[in-house]
């Protein structure tokens, strides 16, 4: 669980605290900031004009509908807790007496007990009709399509039904599902039902003055909601307002139901996907491989970093400056140059490798499967080329590379790169051995002309790893630096498999500003106990480390005390 | 910013000053309404209620002069009655009709106050320090991961790094507020 209890004391807190969060711990989503501001100005604006929002354009207001980024479930959620707050206006009488008097229309249940004729002479429907008669379909996550339907003679912002726009299902799929319900043995569900949101099933149909909805939970409930609705003046009204929107419940069994209509929803989307989008997701697909690959090969590239953390370690190597943010910047590593011989090993991988299309939804899934299970699989290493005042950068992390191109205008005298324009490319596979290969490569021996061909300085720490021990390990280097502190890991390393450990550690300012105190601490990821290796001195400009106390017995002590 | 202030920018041109106020006071209103509805509310209720903070803050001080000297005061006492107004509502919600999370519901606060006020004053002080403490990045990825309950891809924009970096980085720094607070007994 991704709980930290102790944080809980932090709520409902004395306003001193809560000075504090506002102060040293703001919230940082800028765009939910622009969203709240926006929601804001509709919210006044409409007060202001008694209900009415004459499509008030302000100079920091943008006209038309919200965007709002929010899990599909989410959706549902809106539209069970609508049902749900109907039932309490109109009053849970009503909605019981409703539920106890519906009747399945035909139910196949029914039919059992029915000579075998009149089964096959009358077709078996579901309770809530045949499907596959009515366009049916399924929700999206685009709220600025959603429709709002007042559902109660209320003010409040709940007695409002909020209806997503959503993706058709064709009639052939529609087919199958109505084939796969009317078989279905209905039974009429009464309990109350608890909403179980994710994973649930809906499905939705708009005729313009009708609803319907079909929602298949994970507790084994079918729960099925329709109301007829009117428009008066802009405003959608449920015809009749008064009174719960009627609601039937059937026992169904949840992973049967649950499995079929994604296995027929799917086929749905696969077949279509690889007939008429064939040629537009081929065209993205190809433009991101080949740009990346492409680009990859044509230019030199400095690696980064070869450590998982250290995407953050040495940003102070180039800074850009974001347009249109009142100069904010971010910075980048220009590591060592990454070597011929390397290169063309990294290329051929990025050409043998299979690549895929993801969601990111999918994405996530994935990753956070691969976390678990392969630790070189959250590796980051980053690759980039400065030429003139353009930079193009390649970061390779979970399977996932991404490619960006900024285009700038270069300040010398202040060495700082104003972006112009940028544009990216991404691309994932699902390959296990990628992150490994290319670390592999990245840490293999190769012809050392760090004198030659680096153009940073860096600093080599090297452990050696005693006999005797096993298991899964990583090294932070805690290095105190003049403006702040900067934390460089290692990889995750196995024992014995590896017998020494390097850590490339680029200089973390520019300019140097003399030795840097570091404190190595040696973790075991088996149980995460920790020890201190050893401190040392950096000096990046001579390219030494002093060691304060480091030698085998150190680092064997280190490795003891963590077992 | 005070009243007269806000008043002469109205003059010139309101958006400006909503814009002006909201700015101020945004990370103010949220971490308020943040702090009442934690519990109990998605994020998307939270926004909800900051802009009823703002919305009714904007339309106050368009027709009614009566308000004079800081704002701040006003502002603070708008959030903190909305909050609560949509603290009420969700309850209402959440436990009278339809249960839209155990997991959610399961946490919401106990209505009589407990707790010695002064110790979870001093509790909550001494789990800042230490989160202030771990140094940055790591404090705001506390925050933002456990506090403001933000997802690492959601984090990894805001602080510019990568999604697997924030997870690793936050799975280290768990363990080291830990071992902080366990130290000065305000852990587990």
């Amino acid at each position: 669980m991704n709980e930290l209890k102790e944080l809980d004391v932090l709520e409902n807190t004395d306003d001193t605290v809560k000075e504090r969060l506002a102060e040293e711990f703001p919230p940082q989503d800028t765009d939910e900031k622009e969203r709240v501001f926006r929601m804001s100005e509709r919210k006044y604006n409409i007060k202001k004009n008694n209900g009415a929002d004459n499509n008030f354009v302000g100079e920091d207001t943008v006209k038309g509908v919200e965007i709002y980024k929010r899990p599909k479930w989410k959706i549902f959620a809106s539209i069970a807790a609508c049902a749900a707050i109907v039932a309490g206006i109109g009053g849970g009488g009503y909605m019981l007496k409703n539920m106890n008097n519906s009747k399945p229309a035909l139910t196949s249940s029914a039919s059992e007990t029915e000579p075998q004729s009149t089964a096959e002479t009358e077709k078996t429907i579901a309770p809530f009709g045949d499907f596959s008669e009515l366009e049916y379909y399924t929700p999206n996550s685009d709220l600025s399509s959603m429709q709002e339907i007042r559902i109660a003679d209320s003010t409040s912002s709940d007695a409002v039904f909020k209806l997503p726009a959503g993706t058709e299902i064709d009639s052939e799929k529609r087919s199958k599902l109505a084939d796969f319900f009317n078989s279905y043995t209905w039974e009429e569900y009464t309990e109350p039902i608890e909403y179980s949101q994710q994973d649930a099933m809906l499905f939705l149909y708009n005729n313009g003055s009708e609803v319907r909805l079909v929602q298949v939970t994970t507790d084994n409930v079918l729960n099925y909601l329709h109301f007829n609705y009117i428009n008066k003046d802009g405003q959608l009204y449920k015809e009749p307002l008064d009174g719960p929107i009627p609601q039937q419940k059937y026992k169904v069994d949840s992973e049967l139901f649950i499995k079929t209509i994604k296995e027929i929803l799917a086929d749905e989307e696969t077949q279509p996907e690889t007939e008429d989008m064939n040629e537009d997701n081929a065209g993205v697909e190809n433009e991101n491989y080949e740009t990346i690959v492409q680009t990859f090969e044509k230019y030199d590239f400095n690696l980064q970093n070869i450590t998982s953390d250290a995407d953050y370690l040495t940003k102070r190597d180039i800074k850009m400056v974001i347009p249109d943010s009142d100069g904010e910047q971010i910075s980048m590593v220009c590591g060592t140059a990454l070597s011929a011989d390397k290169k063309e090993r990294i290329d051929s991988v990025l050409n043998n490798t299979e690549w895929t299309d993801m969601t990111a939804d999918d994405f996530e899934e994935y990753a956070e499967k691969n976390t678990a299970v392969d630790e070189y699989f959250t590796n980051n290493f980053g690759f980039i080329n400065v030429t003139g005042g353009d930079i193009i950068t390649m970061n390779l992390s979970m399977n996932r590379v991404d490619m960006c191109f900024y285009e700038c205008d270069y300040d010398e005298e202040n060495d700082i790169y104003y972006i112009k324009n940028q544009r990216s490319y991404e691309m994932y596979t699902q390959s296990p051995t990628l992150m490994k290969d290319i670390y592999d490569i990245l840490n293999s021996e190769e012809a050392t002309n760090a004198g030659d061909g680096d153009t940073r300085n860096y600093i080599e720490y090297t452990v050696d790893v005693p006999e005797g021990f096993s298991g899964r390990y990583v090294i932070d280097l805690y290095i105190k630096c003049a403006y702040e502190d900067v934390v460089i890991s290692s990889p995750v390393f196995l024992v014995p498999e590896n017998n020494q450990i390097s850590i490339k550690v680029h200089n973390p300012v520019k300019p140097s500003v003399g030795p840097y105190p570091v404190t190595a601490v040696l973790t075991n990821l088996g149980n995460d106990k920790r020890a201190d290796i050893g401190e040392y001195q950096f000096d990046f400009d001579n390219h030494t480390v002093t060691a304060d106390n480091h030698g085998n017995n150190e680092v064997q002590a280190a490795f003891e005390a963590v077992q | 910013m005070t009243d007269s202030q806000y008043r002469e920018l109205l003059k010139k041109s309101p958006q400006t000053a909503h814009r002006a106020v909201f700015n101020e006071y945004y990370s103010y209103v949220y971490t308020i309404v943040f702090n009442k509805l934690r519990s109990c509310s998605s994020l998307e209720d939270v926004d909800e209620c900051v802009s009823d903070v703002f919305s009714e803050i904007f339309l106050k001080y368009d027709e009614d002069s009566a308000y004079s000297g800081d704002i701040k005061g006003f502002v603070s006492s708008v959030a903190v009655h909305r909050s609560i107004d949509m603290f009420r509502r969700l309850n209402s919600r959440n436990r009278g009709i339809v249960q839209l999370d155990d997991e959610m519901s399961s946490r919401l606060p106990s209505e009589e106050n407990v707790e010695d006020n002064a110790d979870r004053k001093e509790t909550a002080h001494a789990v800042l320090d230490a989160v202030k403490a771990l140094g940055e990045p790591d404090s705001t990825l506390i925050i933002q991961k456990y506090y403001y309950n933000r997802s690492s891809d959601d984090i990894a924009e805001m602080v510019d790094m990568k999604p697997a970096a924030v997870r690793k980085r936050v799975s280290r720094a768990v363990k080291k507020l830990r071992e902080m607070l366990t130290a000065i007994g305000e852990g587990r």
